[in-house]
This record gives structure tokens, sequence and C-alpha cells, in this order.
């Protein structure tokens, strides 16, 4: 039985090559456009990884993110947030205990890192693995195999 | 403060109630001389009398016991017979006694027998008159006829004698028959008078009388120094003592206090001096009081409080100003105020300035310190006048702005700095973003390959293309951005335009499920303006609207929604194009970015362009943007232009 993989992005073009990359490394799976349609998407049939894009009108990929991970039922579902940040990110989170200082010149960044901080603040996991954009499809499979085989 | 009016009120019946005394001084001691000086006069017309009158007593008696003598001598001349010898005797009597004014011999019969002073003016009936009445008259009783009288005669020259009239009684034993016929014994034969000079004796009382007079001449003054010195004591050193105090007030020593506890008239306007005095000594010390904090004011000042006479020389010169100059002041009174300007011209246009007002407020201008730095003031030139209107001089203060400009500088440029930043991480998320697609492109193309699968190559090789004509698109509008370019500006018709860019965009609206309505005020004019930039900017204004709709989870029976307006401001000769939207709102720091270029939120959509080329657009029409944003709640972006176009000059766009 495949492992089933759900890729919520609101570019098409980035779903397309996700899937391809996916479906041709061995997994199944569903996308969905956005994070309303993310959310439905996993309560019709959990997958078992969850590929997400922070930045999606109506419902951003993030507001999906802690729903999830507040819901009991799928806050084990691995996730692994798409974003232009992430290294940025990464960097914030390493002086999250001392210097605060923020890049004054990226709101993107900023919120983002706001809000993980704040998530963890609420006792919440964080994203399992962040993939900055571009994002490397190889890349992408060794990070999705790590996580779930 | 001193209650004039009630001061004066109780200082007055003060003064009345001591003149009312003085003149009751003066009354009394003038009535106490009167009276003393008449008591004098009776005293002393009373001892004249007693005088007079022991005086003439004793005349009197010198003068009986002389005629007695007489009498017996005349006696023993008559008994010898030897009458021829009587006038003789009569003047060796009264030679006897200087005294005597006069001795006559006088018969029975009224015959001067004999007299001192041969005397053809006095006849007998009239100088003689009373002493015949008494002694020689027939039928007079013996008993009055025999005594001694005495009366003081006055003559016509004021000179008083005492005429004594001594009777010469025939005694028993005589034979009268023989000397004296026809008389019987114990009657009249004749009298003997003798007048007693009482020259002595108004020597005398003329004496005394002047004693008197000395004496009330005396008293007189005497009772008048007294009541002088009465005065004096009671006024004259007290008004000395107020001449003083009022001559010390003058020479501004208010320490000088009467203290008069007299408790009198004079008392009080002493107490009423005193208080003014401490009156006037308390309005000095807040006066002074009031002066240095005003001084304090000037000098505590951390701005530049110069001021110049007439003839532009330095008259003060603060703490703040020799802070900032370098100057001590003793180094610059006196002096011409220009050594302190960079240019002093500058100083002489502020001061032509002046002429229409008496001010001249926060012109810019350099100083120099004294080590020849140049320092930036805002200066504000006022005109002193003194209380009549006539200037005298000029005051200056002034703020050190160096520093300020300086930081103003700094700032501008980490402001740029900034939105550099800014505008770097937004073309990097762009770039990013479409080298996804790329990357994403170019593996499908590998996987298609290397399967040998056409469609997935074709497929990946659109995707890349797709990156190649976003990154295309992006460097155009950053060329767009850069361009320069004149403005076509020509009459536009508003509401025209407005319907046309609602129609552009009506597909795409209903695509979404926004609803919008048009608002146009029927009386928005013509507008000059560049029709095509100003269309680029309302369709880049609702492009963004949409997107605020799209990213906002809206809540049960709330529906996406926009508003396009126009409308004449309020501000003259403009107009106002509004876009509104209900969508997710920007929270301030987001606001005061969204003009700079690159800056994005959009992570994968748009370039970050749109609303830096809104801005420039309708600066360049010398219009204003506003944005007005409540995260949650929606925008509102405001454009306003001017009616009447821009000014003709060139425009970057």
């Amino acid at each position: 039985m495949p492992k089933r993989v759900l890729v919520v992005d609101d570019d098409e073009n980035t779903r397309r090559f996700l899937t391809v990359a996916l479906e041709e490394n061995g997994y199944e799976t569903v996308t969905a456009e956005d994070g309303d349609d993310g959310l439905k998407k996993v309560q019709e049939s959990p997958p078992d990884l969850i590929l997400l894009d922070v930045m999606m009108p109506k419902k951003t990929g993030f507001t999906l993110f802690k729903q999830l991970r507040k819901t009991e039922e799928y806050k084990d579902i691995p996730v692994i947030m798409l974003t232009g940040v992430a290294g940025a990110l990464e960097e914030d989170e390493e002086r999250a205990e001392g210097d605060t200082m923020e890049s004054p010149f990226d709101s993107l960044r900023d919120t983002l890192s706001k809000a993980i901080t704040k998530m963890r603040e609420e006792g919440l996991v964080k994203p399992e693995v962040f993939i900055d954009k571009p994002i490397d499809p190889e890349d992408l499979i060794e990070a999705v195999r790590g996580l779930i085989g | 403060m001193i209650d004039h009016g009630t001061e004066e009120a109780s200082f007055r019946p003060g003064l009345r109630s001591v003149l009312r005394r003085m003149r009751l001084v003066w009354k009394v001691n003038g009535l106490i001389l009167v009276i003393l000086a008449f008591m004098l006069g009776i005293l002393g017309y009373l001892g004249t009398r007693a005088l007079e009158r022991a005086e003439i007593d004793m005349a009197r008696d010198v003068s009986m016991v002389s005629s007695e003598r007489i009498i017996t001598r005349l006696e023993e001349v008559m008994m010898g017979h030897e009458a021829a010898e009587l006038p003789a005797l009569v003047n060796r009597m009264a030679l006897e006694n200087p005294a005597y004014r006069n001795i006559r011999l006088i018969a029975h019969e009224g015959r001067v027998v004999a007299t001192q002073i041969p005397s053809d003016t006095l006849t007998v009936a009239e100088d003689l008159w009373p002493c015949i009445v008494c002694h020689l008259a027939p039928g007079q009783t013996p008993e009055v006829a025999s005594e001694t009288c005495c009366e003081v005669l006055e003559f016509e020259n004021r000179e008083r004698v005492l005429s004594v009239v001594t009777p010469i009684i025939i005694e028993d034993g005589c034979s009268t028959e023989t000397c004296h016929p026809g008389l019987s014994a114990g009657s009249v034969l004749g009298i003997l008078q003798a007048d007693f000079s009482l020259a002595r004796v108004d020597n005398l009382i003329t004496q005394q009388n002047r004693h008197t007079a000395l004496a009330i001449l005396i008293s007189l003054v005497v009772g008048m120094a007294i009541t002088w010195m009465m005065t004096e004591r009671l006024l004259g050193r007290r008004i000395r003592m107020l001449r003083e105090g009022a001559m010390r007030l003058a020479e501004k020593d208010f320490s000088f206090r009467f203290g008069d506890t007299t408790g009198d008239g004079l008392a009080e306007v002493f107490g009423v001096f005193d208080d003014m005095t401490s009156e006037l000594s308390d309005t000095l010390a807040e006066l002074m009081g009031t002066k240095e904090y005003l001084q304090g004011i000037v000098e505590n000042s951390a701005d530049l409080i110069i001021t110049v006479g007439p003839d532009g020389l330095i008259k003060s010169f603060n703490a703040g100003a020799e802070q900032v100059l370098g100057y001590r002041r003793e180094e610059v009174i006196g002096k011409s105020i220009e050594m302190i300007f960079a240019d002093p011209r500058d100083r002489t246009r502020a001061i032509e300035q002046m002429r229409n007002g008496d001010h001249v407020v926060n012109y810019m201008t350099r100083f120099v310190t004294k080590d020849g730095e140049t320092r930036r003031v805002m200066n504000t030139l006022s005109r002193l006048r003194a209380a009549d209107g006539t200037p005298i001089g000029t005051m200056g203060i002034s703020k050190d702005i160096t520093e300020e400009l300086r930081l103003q500088v700094q700032l501008l440029r980490s402001k740029r700095l900034a939105a550099l930043g800014q505008a770097l991480t937004g073309i990097q998320h762009s770039i990013k973003n479409m080298l996804n697609v790329m990357k994403g492109g170019s593996y499908m193309v590998k996987l298609g390959l290397a399967k040998e699968n056409l469609p997935l190559v074709t497929e990946g090789w659109e995707m890349v293309r797709t990156g190649i004509d976003d990154m295309t698109e992006m460097s155009m509008s950053m060329l767009d951005f850069a361009k320069t370019r004149k403005l076509k500006l020509r009459q536009t018709d508003l509401t025209e335009l407005i319907f046309k860019v609602h129609e552009l965009s009506r597909v795409r609206l209903q695509d979404l499920g926004i609803g919008m309505d048009l608002d146009v005020a029927p009386d928005i004019p013509r507008v000059i303006c560049d029709t095509e930039g100003i269309q680029s900017v309302i369709m880049d204004l609702l492009s963004n609207a949409m997107d605020a709709c799209l990213w906002k989870e809206y809540p049960e029976g709330e529906r996406p929604q926009l508003i396009l307006r126009a409308v004449v401001a309020d501000q003259d000769g403009r107009i106002e194009i509004q876009v509104i939207d209900n969508g997710e709102g920007m929270p301030e720091e987001v606001q005061e970015r969204i003009f700079v270029p690159f800056f994005s939120t959009k992570e994968k959509k748009g370039t970050g362009m749109g609303l830096a080329v809104v801005a420039r657009i309708v600066e360049s029409h010398e219009g204003e943007t506003f944005v007005e944003s409540v995260p949650g709640e929606g925008t509102t972006f405001r454009v306003s232009l001017p009616i009447n176009g821009p000014g003709l000059k060139e425009e970057q766009h």
C-alpha cells in the first residue's frame, strides 16, 4: 500500500511538478489549492504526510497547520513546510533564546518567525521540515523518505 | 499690595487729630498766659496801692508831727508877740525837710499869714476852701474843726502832694480877749497847711509798675517758650523723624521703622508709614524675585538669547549663547553682533524683512563659534520697544540645529537604506518564486527525457518558459519604474474612465466572486491628466483590493465587496478617487512600506512594483496617495488629483 501525500499549494505549476516527483518515487498524491481545500482533503481521508505552502489566499498554510496541530486526530501527521524564507527561519530559530534581532526588511520572514515562536509557547509541535524555495524535487523526495519511508 | 483707599482713609483722621491737639495746646496755653498776665497785673496794682498807702500814711504821720512842732514854735513866737517873725519861721521850718512842697499859715478870717512859696496863683477861696469848710466855717462843731485832716491833691502838672491841715486851737488860759478878741478858748484860730510832696511815692509806684510789666513780659515769654517746647515735644521731633524716614525711603533703605507706640494720632501716621515701608519692601522683594525669575528663564534657556542695541552692539548674551558659541559674555558685550554671523548679510536681510513687522520667525542662518566652527541655527528676530514704542534694539532667540540637521541626514540615509533592503528582499522573493517554477519545470524536462516521455518534457518546458516570462515581466516593470517619460496630459472625463475600468475588471471580479459598487459624483468635472497613467493607477488599486479580498476568510453572511468612488475633494481644485475594500487589511508596519518598490506581502504573486508605480504616477500629477487600513476589516486607498493638472514640468514615470 503506497503512502499518501497531500500537496497544498495555490500555484498550479508547483502542485504539478511536486505531484510528478512524488508519484515518480512511488507515492500516492492528493492536491489542494488553498487552506480550506486542504482541510477538506485531510478530513476526507487523512494523508501520511502533508506538503504545505505557507503563503496562500483564504486560509494560509500556517493557519491550516495550526488547526491540524490542535486537532487530536491530525496532530501527528508530519508536515513539510514550503517557503521562501525557510533558511532565514532556521537562523531565527537558532538565536531565539538570546538575541531576538529580526531582519528589518522581510515582513514574511518576520510574520512566520513570530508565528512559530507563538506556537512553541502554546505547546504545539512545529513543522517537521522546512523546505526552501526554489524547491529541488530531489531534496524534497529525500525529506519525504526521511519522514515516512 | 497696599490698599491705598483704606490706608488714606485711616491716615487722614490721624493727622487731623494731631492738628486738633496742637490747636488745643496753643489755645489752652494762650488762655493760661492771659490769666497769668492779668493776675500779675492785679498783684502789681494791689502792691502799688499798698505801697502808696503805706507811704502816704508815713508821710501823714511825719507831716502831722512836723505840723505839731511848727505850731508849738508858732505859739512860742506868738507868745512873744513877734508876729513879724512868722514868715521867716515858716520858711525855715519848710527848709528843714525837703519833702515839704509848701507850708502855709492861714488865719481864721481866711487871710494867709505866712507861706513858704509866695503864691499869687492860689487864691484863698479856691486853694483853702476845703480847710475853711471844715475848720473856719462859723457854727462848725468843735470836734470836727479841731481834727487834723489829710488829703492828696493833684496839680495840673500831675504832681501830687499830701496836704496836711492842722487846726490851731485857742487853748484855755490864753487871754484871748487880749490876743484874739472875739474868740473864745477852744475855737479855731487858724490852720497850718503843710503840703508834703509825694514825688518819692510816685517814683516808687512807677518803678513798681515797671517791675510788674517786666514780670508780665517775662512770664509771657516763658509761657510761650513752654508752649513751643510742648508742641515741639509733641510734634516737631516726630515730624523730623517722619522727614528722616521719608528720606531713608527715598534712598531705598526699607529697613527704617518708627515703631511708635505712643498711641496718639501721629503714631497712627507712623504706623501707616511703617506698614507702607513694609509693603514697599515686600513689593520690592517680589519685584526682585520676578526679575530674578525672568532673568533665570533667559539665563537657563538652552537657546541662544542675545539682545542688540540700535547701534548693532551686543547688550546681553545668555548662558546658552556662551555654551554654543564658546565666548564668555564679557568678551562680546559691546562688540558688533556681526562678529557671530558666518555671513553678516543674513542679519541685514532679516532686519530689512522686519520693516513689515516686529518679528522675523525661524529663518536659518549660520553662526561662527570662537573656535571658528560653523553652527547652523534657527533664528527668530524680534524688535524690542520701550514702553512708549520707541525701538531700543533687537532680540534674537536662536536654536542650534546643527546636530538636528546631521541626525536628519542620517535618518534619511538609514530610511533609504531600509527601503533598499525592502526592495532587495522583495526582488529576492519574486526571483525565488520564479526559480521555483523553473526548477520544477527543468526537473520534469529531465525526467521526461530520461523516460522518453515527450508530454512530460513539453509540460516541464512550458513551466520553464513561464518562469522566464515572469522574469522578463519583472525586469520590464523595473525598467518601467526607472524610465523617464513625459505625461500625456489631456482633458479626461473621469466618469467615462471609471466605467471603462469597471468593464475591464468585470470578468475577473465575477471569477473571484467579488462585488463592486460604482459611486461617481454627478458634479465631477473633467480633469487634466495622463488618461492612461490614471487608468493604470485605478486598475492597480483595484487589483490590489481584489487580492486583499482573496486573502481573507470571510465569516458567514459577509462577502467580498469593493467600492470605486470619485468625489470632488473639500480642498479647492482637487478631486479624489477612492478604492475601498472589505478585505484582510494591513497592520501599520505594512502600511508604511506598501509604496516601497518590490515590497510585497504576496510571495508568489506580483512583483511588488504595483503600488510604487501608483505612487509615482500620482506624484507626477502633483497629487497625493493616502492609505487607511484596519487589519481584518479592510483598506481604503485615496488618490487626490488637481483638476487643472500638474504644473508644466517633466516628470519621471
